[in-house]
């Protein structure tokens, strides 16, 4: 009975004892890192906006974001763009994802109904590379991206019904909020 | 005691030496291969995938080996699993923080590092029977050698496959830059196989490989098996009497 | 059932479909390729461990997608996740182990040892993982409802026994075959693999 009793008292020992090394290694490495990764995350968000609507030379353009839009499928936020005069545009942060993988991409939307820039922020898709290659640098070279979105060169390319989703999403809300 | 000291320094380099090469995890025993597929798209990838193995092999076996008395022998493999674990999440929030361009890369393949064979067989197999220094020397060798196998992979299909060799995309401050060899930067010629970056191309380059180094084992066996036998040979007719040539005489 | 149903079957259909063929577990994701070399050549054994695979996974992604959302979010602590996710595999393989050893004995003799290997198969640890990663930019991930996660879960598990099955008929017929000297063994069934991830590759872009 002895022996028993000992034999659970030292496995439940050792047990805590790791158990006790691995928080606090990952509570120490949580405060090291966590604002880091936030930070990260914003940075990544900046230069992709700064990417999608280019000041030109000497002018620079504000980007607000917009809270309490609402609940979207694919939207995660909205930004407004102005210079020092006027508004520009819109920027959308959409996410979606299909049977491949996820995409997250910020999408530029200006005028009357002009569809702008797209910048990929993120691409988990098996086959991410095509694309790339396939859709999204024939579109962002395009002249007119409204018919450019919608024809989709090379046919089995992965993700161009779930970007042709998000724009048509974002469009509607764009087309929306003009009025 | 000038012997026992030899003893030991011999025992810490071969527990280093034989798992870059001798015993390479990867080429020998063929372990380890679920990353070695993936994330060979490109030479950074693998490279840095085989840098943040290292590190928690390495790790894992310090911590093991601390710990080899404590741990009584009906929980261990949960409380390895657990050790193991926790450093890999402790990788996974510094590569979030500090290169997360190689933590959008590599993707899922960092949490998987906590089911490799390769880390759960040495901290089975070697880091609960020897010492400390003995276990951070064959953590430190068998994960050089993982990393030398998974860049020559990295390293065949980038070539083949993009045409270009380019640092800087993946740890990013490095500058850009690309070194064309099957394909121009500006796209004036163009023979690279996008085959090799897609999945079957993974399979095939393994497998060639693993073919040639067979062959180059094989060959070294069968080399050291036909000087053996030379020997022998040699040793069997050495006191044989010479023979003596006589001429007849024509008639 | 209504017709506002049937886009979600729809998609929940679809979405097993792609994961079973298109966008394969083993050969396009490369998931589960440590058992898949080390499969061997018997073709019962093979499927028995995939069948167990299987079960494994539907379990523990029922399991884990309502541990990550409910307790690790709200708690602000979704970097524990590898390490609650492993601990509920291992546990799981237990319990399942000693469920079917009481209620089958001949069913544990055939899994073998396979069954404690389990919790060290990449296939399990990624499905469960990738259902609830987002990326650092926090968008969405594969599994961000039940179902998608589900979905996810049983196209994976279809497509590892899938191939598993095809690979160990193959290996059975390459014992006997005349390869050449360096490719007997792995490298001979790596080249087969290749030839089979092309065969798939074909079947590309069904669920995008």
């Amino acid at each position: 009975m002895n022996d028993t009793v000992k034999k659970y008292v030292r496995v439940s020992l050792t047990l805590g004892l790791i158990a006790g090394i691995a928080a606090l290694l990952i509570g120490l490495t949580n405060m090291v890192t966590a604002d880091k990764i936030t930070q990260n995350a914003k940075e990544k968000e900046k230069n992709g906006l700064t990417e999608v609507f280019t000041a030109k030379e000497g002018t620079s353009y504000t980007y607000n974001e917009e809270k309490d839009i609402g609940t979207f499928a694919y939207i995660q936020k909205i930004w407004i763009v102005s210079d020092s005069v006027s508004d520009i545009g819109l920027i959308y942060k959409t996410s979606g994802k299909n049977a491949y993988g996820s995409v997250t991409m910020l999408l530029g939307l200006s005028g009357e109904k002009d569809l702008g820039k797209m910048v990929i922020l993120e691409n988990t898709e098996t086959y991410g590379q095509t694309l790339q290659d396939n859709y999204i640098s024939p579109y962002n070279s395009a002249t007119d991206k409204n018919n450019a979105v919608a024809d989709v060169t090379c046919g089995a390319t992965f993700g161009a019904k779930l970007i042709k989703s998000m724009a048509d999403e974002a469009l509607s809300d764009y087309l929306v909020r003009i009025k | 005691m000038a012997n026992e000291i030899n003893l030991k320094r011999e025992q810490h380099k071969e527990s280093f030496v034989s798992g870059i090469i001798r015993q390479n995890p990867l080429f020998i025993s063929v372990l380890g291969t679920c990353p070695a597929l993936a994330v060979t798209k490109t030479l950074e990838a693998s490279f840095g995938m085989g840098l943040l193995f290292t590190f928690v092999l390495v790790c894992s076996n310090v911590l093991i080996s601390l710990l080899k008395k404590i741990i009584p022998e009906v929980i261990e493999t949960p409380c390895y699993i657990v050790i193991i674990a926790t450093f890999v999440t402790i990788t996974k929030m510094f590569t979030n923080a500090f290169l997360p361009e190689l933590y959008s890369t590599l993707g899922v393949f960092l949490s998987l590092l906590v089911v490799n064979c390769i880390v759960l067989g040495r901290a089975e197999a070697f880091a609960n029977k020897n010492s400390v220094l003995d276990s951070l020397l064959d953590g430190l060798g068998n994960g050089i050698g993982y990393t030398l196998a998974i860049c020559l992979i990295g390293l065949v299909r980038e070539i083949l496959g993009t045409g270009m060799l380019s640092i800087g995309k993946v740890f990013t401050f490095i500058p850009v830059y690309s070194l064309p060899i099957l394909k121009a930067v500006d796209g004036s010629y163009d023979f690279s196989m996008s085959f090799f970056s897609n999945s079957a191309g993974g399979f095939i380059v393994l497998g060639l490989v693993l073919a040639v180094i067979n062959a180059i084992e094989q060959h070294k066996k069968n080399k050291a098996k036909i000087a053996l036998r030379n020997e022998m040979k040699k040793k069997l007719h050495e006191d044989d009497p010479k023979p003596v040539y006589q001429v007849k005489e024509a008639k | 059932m209504s017709t506002a149903m049937t886009p979600y079957i729809v998609t929940f259909l679809l979405a097993i479909l792609t994961g079973t063929l298109a966008d394969n577990v083993i050969l396009s994701r490369f998931y589960g390729i440590c058992s898949f070399i080390g499969v061997g050549n018997k073709v019962k054994s093979a499927v028995s461990m995939g069948v167990a695979v299987s079960f494994v996974i539907i379990l523990s992604s029922l399991i884990c997608w309502p541990i990550y959302y409910f307790i690790l979010t709200p708690l602000n602590i979704p970097f524990m996740d590898t390490l609650t996710y492993i601990l509920v595999i291992a546990s799981l393989v237990q319990v399942v182990g000693l469920f079917i050893k009481k209620y089958s004995p001949t069913l544990y003799k055939s899994f073998g040892i396979y069954l404690p290997l389990i919790t060290t198969n990449c296939a399990v640890l990624g499905v469960v993982q990738s259902n609830t990663d987002t990326g650092i930019s926090l968008g969405q991930s594969m599994g961000a409802n039940f179902g998608m996660s589900m979905a996810n879960a049983i196209g994976t598990s279809l497509g590892f026994v899938l191939v598993i099955f095809i690979f160990a008929c193959i290996r059975e017929r390459l014992e006997d075959a005349d390869s050449p000297k360096p490719f007997r063994g792995v490298a001979i069934a790596l080249v087969t693999a290749a030839i089979m991830a092309m065969a798939f590759m074909g079947l590309m872009g069904i669920g995008s």
